[in-house]
C-alpha cells in the first residue's frame, strides 16, 4: 500500500499548482478574459517571469550535474565534452548567421517541445509510481504516443505549411512536411487517448484508487499543445509552466539529496528554508548569466549584434540543457531514485 | 409549422446582402487576393471554397503559363496520391455556369474543364493574363483579382519552355478563404522580372539541386554508419571515440539539413523524411551517455 503522504512531493495543492493547475486556470482566464487585455502585456509578463522561473530552471539542470564530482565522473562526455561542442556550434552560427544559424535554430526549435513532452511522460510515470499504479510496457507506449502526439500535432501545424518564422532576427524555414502526416495523426491521437483513458481507468480500478492526479500532466500537455496552441496569449506562457514543473521537482530532489548526503544536519524548517533560498538564488543568478550576462559579454568582446548573439547563445544553452536533462535523471545514485518517491515532510524526520 | 419557419428563414436570408468572400493565394512569387463571385457562379465558388478549406491547393503547381493569356493551376486529379480520402472525396465534377454577359479579361478567375465535356470542371482553374473572347460563354468565370497585380506581373515575366511550362518552379504555398479584408496584407514578390528571366541562372540552380541529391545521399550514408558505430561504441568504454562519433553525427546531420535547402528546393517526401529523422535524432540523443559506474557504486547499488 502506498503511503498517502508520498503521493505528492509537497501536498495536493502545491503539486497541483506546479504540475498543471496553474496552467489550466490560466488557460481559462485567457479564454474568457484574454481578448480584453492587450497582447503586449502577456508578452511582457512572460518575459518578466522568465527571470524568476524559466532561466533558473536551465541553471538548475546544470547545477544538478556540476555540483558534485561524483556526478561529473558518471557523465564525463556530457559534463566536459558537450559544453565545448555547444560553444563550437554557437561560434559556427555566429560566424555564419545566414548559412548555418537558421539550421541550428531550427534544430533547437523542434527539440524544445519534444523535450517538454519527455518531461510530461517522466512526471506522469513518477506520480503513477507514487500512487501505486503499475505502468506496463504497453501502457507506457500508449502514454508516450499520446503525449508526443500532442507535440507532433502542434509542430506539424507549422511544418506542413511552407513558410518561415523569425527568431531573434534569424529566419528559419518550415520543413514543408506532407500534410498527410497531420491528417493521419489526428484520428490516431484521438483513438490512442481513448485507449489510454480506458487502460488507466482499468488500472485505477485494480488498485481501487481514483488516481486522477496521474493524468494531470498529460492533460496539461494537451492544453499546452492542442487547445492553447493557436492562442498566442497563452502559448507564450507554455515554457514558463514547463519550467514551473521542473523547478518543483528539482527543488524537492535537491533538498532530499542534501539530507541524504548530510544526515547530521538539523532537520528544521529554517535550515531547509535557507537551503532553498540559497539553491534558488544560485539558479536565478546562473540563469541571468546564461541568458543575459554571457551573451552580452560575447557581443561586447567580439563586436557582435547583441540581439542576434543572445538568440544564438540561448539556443545553445537550451540545447545543452536538453542533453543534460537527458542524463541527469539516470545518475547511479540511490538518493536520486529514493528522492523521486519522497514527500517534503520526510525532510523534517530526524534520522 | 417547421416548414413555414424554414421558408421564412430562407426568404429573409436571401434578402440579406451576402458578405463578400475572398480567395487569398500565396505563391512562391508573392501573394494575390481574388474576390469570389457567388452571384456569377454559386456552385463553382462553393467548390473552390470547399477545396481551399481542405488545403487541396497548398503546394499545387502552376503547370501552364501562357503570357498574355492564362496562368493555369494544375488539377488535383494529376497527383491524387498526395491527398487523403477526405480530400479526394471533395473532388467532384461541377456543372457549367456560363455567363452570357461576363467577359474573360486580365485578373479574372476562370474554371478549367475538359474540352469534350462542359460539365467536367473539378479543381483546376486559370488566372487570366489578358482578354480571351474565344473563352467567353464557354468557360465559367467565378472571381476577379482584388489585390496583387504586381505579383501577377512578376509571374507573367517568368520564362517558359516550348510547352508553356514555367522554367522556374512556380506553385501555391497556401490558399485560404478570407472574409475580413483587414487581415490581408499583400506581399509582392521581391524577385525582379529580370532575375526570373535569367535562364542561365535557372540552369545553374538546376545543376545545384541535382548535386544536392547526391550529397544528401552521401551524408545520409555517413549518418547511418555513424549511428551504427555509436550504437556499438556505447556498449564499450571508448569514450573519446564516442565523443568523436557524436561530433560527426551531429555535424553531418546539420550539414545534411543545410544541403537539402529550403522547402522551395526540395520535394515533400524529402522534407517529411528529414522531419522524421529529426525526431529520431532527438530520441537517439536520449541515449547520449550511459553513466560510468565504478565498482564502489555498483556495490552501493546492491
Amino acid at each position: 500500500m502506498t503511503d498517502l503522504k508520498s503521493r505528492y512531493f509537497v501536498n495536493f495543492w502545491v503539486d497541483s499548482i506546479f504540475i498543471g493547475l496553474a496552467s489550466l486556470l490560466f488557460y481559462l482566464f485567457v479564454i474568457f478574459y484574454g481578448e480584453k487585455i492587450d497582447v503586449k502585456y502577456f508578452y511582457s509578463s512572460a518575459v518578466f517571469l522568465s527571470y524568476f522561473v524559466n532561466w533558473p530552471h536551465f541553471s538548475a539542470t546544470s547545477f544538478r550535474l556540476y555540483q558534485s564530482r561524483k556526478n561529473r565522473k558518471q557523465f564525463p562526455l556530457t559534463a566536459y565534452f558537450l559544453p565545448f561542442f555547444m560553444i563550437f556550434l554557437v561560434a559556427l552560427s555566429l560566424g555564419q548567421p545566414l548559412v548555418f544559424a537558421p539550421y541550428f535554430i531550427k534544430f533547437f526549435m523542434i527539440w524544445s517541445p519534444y523535450h517538454f513532452s519527455g518531461q510530461t511522460v517522466g512526471i506522469t510515470l513518477i506520480y503513477c509510481r507514487r500512487w501505486g499504479i503499475f505502468i506496463d510496457k504497453g501502457t507506457r507506449m500508449l502514454l508516450s504516443f499520446v503525449i508526443y502526439g500532442t507535440f507532433l500535432i502542434s509542430t506539424l501545424k507549422f511544418e506542413t505549411v511552407m513558410t518561415s518564422a523569425d527568431y531573434y532576427g534569424i529566419r528559419y524555414p518550415s520543413f514543408g512536411v506532407d500534410p498527410v502526416l497531420l491528417t493521419a495523426l489526428e484520428p490516431m491521437l484521438v483513438g490512442a487517448a481513448v485507449l489510454l483513458l480506458l487502460r488507466m481507468g482499468q488500472k485505477m480500478w485494480q488498485v481501487k484508487r481514483l488516481a486522477l492526479f496521474c493524468l494531470l500532466p498529460a492533460f496539461t500537455q494537451f492544453v499546452w499543445f492542442v487547445l492553447g496552441n493557436t492562442n498566442s496569449r497563452y502559448n507564450t506562457f507554455v515554457p514558463f509552466f514547463h519550467s514551473l514543473q521542473y523547478m518543483l521537482l528539482a527543488w524537492a530532489m535537491q533538498m532530499h539529496q542534501r539530507k541524504a548526503h548530510e544526515p547530521k544536519v538539523a532537520s528544521t524548517l529554517s535550515y531547509f528554508g535557507r537551503q532553498s533560498m540559497l539553491w534558488y538564488g544560485v539558479n536565478v543568478f546562473g540563469g541571468a548569466m546564461l541568458f543575459y550576462g554571457l551573451p552580452w559579454l560575447l557581443a561586447e568582446l567580439f563586436s557582435l549584434d547583441f540581439f542576434m548573439t543572445t538568440g544564438i547563445f540561448i539556443a545553445g544553452v537550451q540545447v545543452h540543457h536538453f542533453f543534460v536533462d537527458g542524463v541527469i535523471w539516470k545518475l547511479r545514485d540511490k538518493t536520486v531514485t529514493a528522492a523521486l518517491g519522497k514527500n517534503t515532510k520526510e525532510l523534517f524526520v530526524h534520522v | 409549422m417547421f416548414k413555414l419557419f424554414v421558408i421564412v428563414a430562407v426568404f429573409f436570408s436571401s434578402l440579406a446582402k451576402a458578405q463578400p468572400e475572398f480567395l487569398w493565394v500565396k505563391t512562391n512569387m508573392g501573394e494575390m487576393l481574388f474576390e469570389l463571385r457567388a452571384d456569377w457562379a454559386p456552385k463553382h465558388v462553393q467548390q473552390i471554397k470547399k477545396l481551399t478549406k481542405l488545403k487541396i491547393y497548398d503546394g499545387m503547381d502552376f503547370h501552364r503559363l501562357h503570357q498574355g493569356f492564362v496562368l493555369q493551376v494544375s488539377g488535383a486529379d494529376q497527383n491524387l496520391s498526395r491527398y487523403t480520402s477526405l480530400q479526394k472525396k471533395a473532388l467532384k465534377k461541377i456543372p457549367a455556369e456560363f455567363s452570357k454577359t461576363l467577359k474573360h479579361k486580365r485578373g479574372m478567375l476562370s474554371m478549367a474543364r475538359w474540352d469534350s465535356d462542359i460539365n467536367s470542371a473539378e479543381s483546376s482553374f486559370s488566372i487570366m493574363f489578358g482578354s480571351a473572347p474565344h473563352l467567353d460563354s464557354k468557360y465559367t468565370l467565378f472571381g476577379q483579382i482584388k489585390k496583387g497585380q504586381k505579383t501577377l506581373q512578376a509571374i507573367e515575366a517568368i520564362a517558359v519552355d516550348k510547352n508553356m511550362r514555367p522554367l522556374k518552379k512556380l506553385y501555391i504555398k497556401e490558399a485560404r478563404i478570407i472574409k475580413d479584408l483587414s487581415l490581408v496584407q499583400i506581399v509582392v514578390a521581391s524577385t525582379t522580372a529580370k532575375q526570373i528571366n535569367d535562364f542561365d541562372q535557372y540552369k545553374k540552380a538546376k545543376v545545384l539541386i541535382d548535386k544536392q541529391y547526391v550529397v544528401t545521399a552521401l551524408i545520409l550514408s555517413i549518418l547511418l554508419l555513424t549511428l551504427i558505430a555509436i550504437f556499438f561504441c556505447s556498449r564499450g568504454k571508448l569514450l573519446y571515440a564516442r565523443s568523436l562519433l557524436y561530433l560527426i553525427y551531429l555535424l553531418s546531420f546539420l550539414i545534411l539539413y543545410w544541403m537539402a535547402g529550403t522547402w522551395e528546393e526540395r520535394p515533400r517526401w524529402l522534407s517529411t523524411a528529414m522531419f522524421l529523422s529529426f525526431l529520431a535524432t532527438f530520441k537517439f540523443m536520449n541515449f547520449f551517455e550511459r553513466p560510468v559506474v565504478e565498482k564502489s557504486m555498483k556495490q552501493d547499488e546492491i
